[in-house]
């Protein structure tokens, strides 16, 4: 059961996504980008998730990540739910694949991110398509996805190198780690 | 555990979308009472976002200054030879509605609020202004920029009010093309220059004609400068007029529509009631501009 209870690091990294993903939420709402041909946000706090799926797993609790991506849906325009939904699948996708990747590269963790947010933004697609709604240019959202993966190496210097948020290669409570973790009692 | 948990918000998720595509009025004024909440806060990091942004605008400008200064300047001969005209028209104009004895309808009020927040993403096109229900704004509330029309209110909290752009893919605008009389509906697909559909005589109709609202439907004011028609394969669209580039400010008309507007987000919680009956301006007909405008910066 102690598996599941936040460590205090956890819970520090917690309070640290919190902050960082509030930050981000104000950023991509900020009104400078009203013409319709102007560039997109990038999805940062997706990109934040995704540099701490690898380095810090646990501190990704499902309620927490489901709270921001809440909050980010209410107070932009976009479907709500739908960003709410990647974003959860996101950082579990990638939670299951952090001590994998904590091991690789970062040329792979790049490659694979990338992926990750391009399977996020396709499903924001897919589910506006589903609904029956209007669903935004497919180039704007390349645009987007282009602008969330050239973010996400800055977020990554500023996570990993600014505040010292290193992968844990060896540790067994990542990603399904836990899980199993608990089933051996 | 994980994963149960996992499956209770994958259904939660899908709930919620299931709300937000029927429209549901709850979730609208969640939406804006959390901007209502929220938004004051952000405004301290989006101004030092925003200035950063005019600085790299003004950058920009300062690059093509010449260009600028030349194409101001041939503006500027237009324009006098227009002013002279222009001027002429006026009095008659004047002279013409004094001997018919016309009374001329009384002038919008407005609020003038700043954009706070954009949608934050490529599926929406639209933006929070800083001004709501306290200021008078009413769902349906036509926004204007100092050169045409930008959009109309979509969802109103206490304190801030979200404004559908015309560039939207949900917008649709009736307007009047000059000097046709051709009646249309301006359709946004979230590009500067949205579709004219439903053109009856697109043959009476040529490139640089002035579009406007043309009031129908009670939503828009009659005679909102829209922006000017241009063809572009076979379709005929309109270049707006509203500068999105720098929209800082928009302006809300309080403007009674006629109609009752179908939008859910008014049946819970924005007084819906005519412009007439609300305190903010007063029992009676609308009273001129001076007295009813209120500007709200910052």
């Amino acid at each position: 059961m102690s598996t599941l209870l936040p460590r205090r690091r956890d819970l520090w990294s917690m309070t640290l996504l919190v902050t960082l993903a509030l930050l981000a939420v104000a950023i991509e709402t900020a009104p400078v980008g009203l013409h319709p041909r102007a560039l997109p946000s990038p999805d940062i706090v997706a990109v934040l998730i995704a540099v701490l799926a690898v380095r810090r797993p646990r501190a990704l609790a499902v309620p927490l990540v489901f709270a921001l991506g809440l909050f980010r849906d209410l107070l932009g325009d976009g479907p709500v739910g739908a960003g709410t939904l990647s974003l959860v699948l996101l950082a579990e996708g990638l939670r299951q694949a952090a001590s994998t990747l904590a091991r690789g590269s970062l040329l792979r963790e790049g490659l694979v991110v990338a992926g990750a947010l391009a399977a996020m933004f396709l499903l924001q697609y897919l589910i506006t398509l589903i609904i029956f709604s209007q669903p935004p240019y497919v180039m704007a959202v390349v645009r987007q996805w282009v602008l969330t993966v050239a973010t996400w190496p800055l977020v990554l210097i500023m996570l990993r190198w600014g505040l010292g948020l290193r992968a844990e290669a060896t540790d067994p409570d990542r990603g399904l780690g836990a899980l199993k973790g608990l089933g051996n009692g | 555990m994980r994963a149960v948990l996992l499956g209770i918000v994958v259904v939660i998720c899908l709930v919620l979308i299931g709300l937000w595509r029927s429209d549901n009025p709850r979730l609208t004024q969640v939406r804006l009472a959390l901007a209502d909440t929220v938004s004051p806060s952000f405004g301290f990091i989006a101004e030092p976002i925003a200035y950063a942004n005019e600085i790299l605008r003004d950058y920009r400008a300062l690059i093509d200054v010449y260009d600028q200064n030349r194409a101001l300047r041939e503006e500027i001969d237009r324009l006098q030879v227009w002013r002279s005209t222009a001027r002429a028209l006026e009095e008659e104009n004047a002279r013409l509605r004094a001997l018919m004895n016309v009374r001329p309808a009384p002038r919008l009020g407005f609020v003038t609020g700043d954009v706070i927040a954009d949608s934050g993403g490529p599926f929406s096109e639209s933006a929070l202004v800083n001004v709501g229900q306290r200021d008078g704004v009413v769902d349906g509330s036509a926004a204007v920029d100092g050169s045409g029309l930008v959009g109309r209110v979509v969802g109103v909290g206490e304190r801030a009010a979200r404004v559908m752009f015309v560039t939207d893919f949900s917008s649709r605008v009736p307007v009047i093309i000059e000097p046709s009389g051709q009646r249309a509906i301006l359709s946004g697909d979230a590009t500067r220059a949205p579709v004219l559909e439903f053109l009856g005589a697109p043959d009476r109709v040529n490139p640089g004609d002035t579009v406007r609202t043309s009031g129908d439907g009670g939503v828009f004011p009659p005679h909102l400068p829209v922006g000017t028609v241009v063809r572009t394969d076979r379709t005929w669209r309109a270049l707006l007029s509203a500068d999105f580039q720098r929209l800082e400010f928009v302006r809300l008309l309080r403007y009674n529509p006629n109609t009752a507007i179908d939008r859910p987000g008014g049946i819970v919680g924005p007084d819906r009631r005519p412009f007439a009956e609300q305190p903010a301006t007063g029992a009676g007909p609308a009273p001129p501009l001076a007295e009813t405008e209120r500007e709200t910066r910052g």
